[in-house]
């Protein structure tokens, strides 16, 4: 990169690696030049890890990964790989844990560029809900609905409905908005562009008023750069790499054409 | 203002107490409540009592009233139908008829024939429909081209909080508990959800999806509510409504195209809270509806007064009465179908 910070990035991820190791001066001092590789998530992205690991990379950061294959993840299985998700890394959502539900409805709907990929929409997704553990892959419905959106919707069980919408647009930012719909209560979440540190916006309402929680203006990009620096200096392991694969295999058939 | 104009009403339940008789109230150059029937006689006197109106315990009464200019019919939707046909036959000036304007493909095609031939013109009491905000949206539709995800999402707390928040009701009606959990109750339940609440979106619903393709899915969630996902010709349709214990309400409708969306909230039924607020948004902008005092009722009202003086051609209105009214019917069937088949 040509700011001469420490961090390596391929061609489509320079812009991102750039911004955020810009506004990482001190954390960064200490990184050196083969540490983190930034790839992008686009197709055949563990091809792209595959080669980084064999150039000494301790770290693959993978910006918004589409789905691969189960079977492309095998020559990678030992390597250290960070996902930024658009909106799932974003850190205001550590704040959802406290949030454990499995009634209700359950409704997400994401906006995304004309340009993106509907397919890493619905990964990234899936991904949100198997942290919660919901498997999208059961008994899911879902409706094409052309190439500019696409809903799935699912009965995880007899008390639980999920809804998931992905659209595309150039009329607004990138955006989700999550909002789950209980008999007592209501949690409401927007997370706004990865390409802005806007706060997200977490909201739980009950039938006494509504509580907004505290959120910070910190990208989704800058919590990951972070995450991943602290790996190379802590030899901390992720698991994101096993819990894509699992979340991969419950659901071969959204790689269908 | 030229002559009031005498209402007469055919039922005095909460819709009568919390919505019609306050936005009377506020009209009251324009019209004046004459005659109130229902079949609970004691009610009828007690809701009458406060405007000063006569009270009867039959909708006939009100249709023979010759000092009854216009009537609104707030009676139990099955009976909407029958009350539009005699409102006709009685050669009334104009008549508000509450949604849904039928239960059945038949009963609105019924009704549909009979209002044309009469030229009896018509409201139908879907306050959304009427909403400064939407009505501001209309004029706007032309420039904004195809939808392809629309969104309806209805998360009301119970009507009680409302029907207290704008008036003292007397006698509220039972509500009734849940049924069982057979297809066939389903299938009624749905059916009342959809004629009942979902119908305020159609307007929107037939601008952005004029026609409903076919039902994708349909999710029943117990105690609250439903989920239904559809397909217009050229869009993704997501519609759901819910009734919880929250204490806010959540009512509105998304419309995403490639490059543009449109988005407009309502306030609750019952109270007088204004109006909606609509947008358009672009890349180059977010242009929005100017929050206005008034609200559905008042202006479905003022709809009523403008074509019983004449002063507008009343075949608009019915025939979008008549449209929304089929949409609503075709998408209640079409969401019962997949139910019958798919459990």
């Amino acid at each position: 990169m040509s700011h001469g910070k420490s961090i390596l990035a391929d061609a489509q991820t320079q812009t991102i690696a750039a911004v955020v190791a810009s506004r990482l001066p001190m954390t960064l001092q200490d990184v050196d030049a083969k540490s983190i590789a930034v790839l992008s998530g686009a197709a055949r992205w563990p091809q792209r890890v595959a080669e980084s690991v064999s150039a000494g990379t301790l770290v693959s950061l993978v910006i918004g990964p589409e789905p691969v294959q189960v079977a492309e993840l095998e020559d990678i299985a030992g390597a250290q790989v960070l996902f930024g998700w658009r909106f799932l890394s974003d850190p205001a959502l550590d704040a959802l844990q406290d949030w454990q539900s499995r009634t209700g409805v359950l409704a997400m709907t994401m906006t995304i560029g004309l340009l993106d990929s509907i397919d890493a929409a619905v990964l990234e997704i899936r991904m949100m809900l198997s942290r919660r553990g919901i498997d999208l892959g059961n008994a899911i419905q879902r409706t094409p609905g052309g190439a500019r959106g696409s809903i799935r919707t699912m009965h995880a069980d007899d008390a639980l409905v999920v809804i998931v919408v992905v659209q595309r647009t150039e009329a607004h930012l990138p955006e989700l908005y999550l909002e789950w719909t209980e008999v007592r209560r209501r949690l409401r979440v927007h997370v706004t562009s990865d390409a802005t540190a806007r706060p997200a916006t977490i909201e739980l309402t009950d039938a006494h008023g509504a509580r907004l929680l505290a959120t910070n203006y910190e990208s989704s990009h800058r919590r990951t750069m972070l995450r991943a620096i602290d790996m190379t200096r802590a030899s901390t392991w992720s698991s994101e790499l096993e819990e894509l694969r699992a979340v991969l295999r419950s659901s071969p058939q959204e790689l269908a054409p | 203002m030229s002559q009031r104009l005498n209402v007469g009403i055919i039922g005095a339940g909460p819709v009568t107490q919390a919505i019609h008789i306050p936005t009377l109230a506020a009209l009251r150059d324009e019209f004046c409540i004459a005659h109130i029937a229902d079949v609970d006689i004691e009610l009828a006197r007690r809701v009458a009592a406060g405007s000063g109106a006569r009270a009867s315990d039959s909708a006939a009464a009100v249709f023979e009233d010759r000092t009854v200019d216009v009537v609104a019919i707030c009676s139990p939707s099955h009976l909407h139908a029958e009350h539009l046909e005699l409102a006709s036959s009685a050669g009334k000036r104009a008549v508000l008829c509450e949604k849904p304007l039928g239960t059945t493909m038949r009963d609105v095609d019924h009704a549909a024939r009979v209002l044309r031939a009469s030229r009896t013109p018509l409201v139908l009491g879907a306050m959304h429909a009427y909403d400064p905000a939407w009505q501001w949206a209309k004029r706007r539709l032309d420039d904004f081209g195809h939808a392809h995800t629309v969104q309806s999402k209805i998360i009301l707390p119970r009507n009680v909080r409302f029907e207290d928040a704008a008036t003292e009701l007397f006698g509220r009606p039972d509500r009734p508990g849940a049924s069982d959990d057979s297809v066939n109750a389903r299938v009624r339940f749905i059916r009342d959800m959809i004629l009942g609440l979902t119908v305020h979106h159609v307007p929107q619903l037939r601008a952005f999806a004029p026609r409903i393709a076919r039902i994708d899915a349909v999710h029943i969630i117990e105690r609250m509510g439903y989920a239904i996902v559809a397909s217009g010709t050229e869009s993704n349709i997501v519609l759901t409504a819910f009734m919880n214990e929250g204490w806010r309400p959540d009512w509105g409708i998304r419309a995403v195209g490639e490059s543009h969306s449109f988005a407009i909230d309502f306030p609750p039924s019952f109270v007088h809270a204004g109006s909606g607020t609509a947008s358009f948004a672009s890349a180059s902008g977010t242009t929005s509806s100017p929050v206005s005092e008034s609200n559905g009722y008042l202006e479905e009202w003022r709809r009523v007064g403008t074509l019983a003086r004449g002063e507008r051609d009343a075949s608009e209105d019915l025939e979008d009465c008549i449209a929304d009214a089929r949409y609503a019917v075709d998408l209640a069937e079409l969401t019962t179908a997949w139910l019958e088949v798919h459990g």
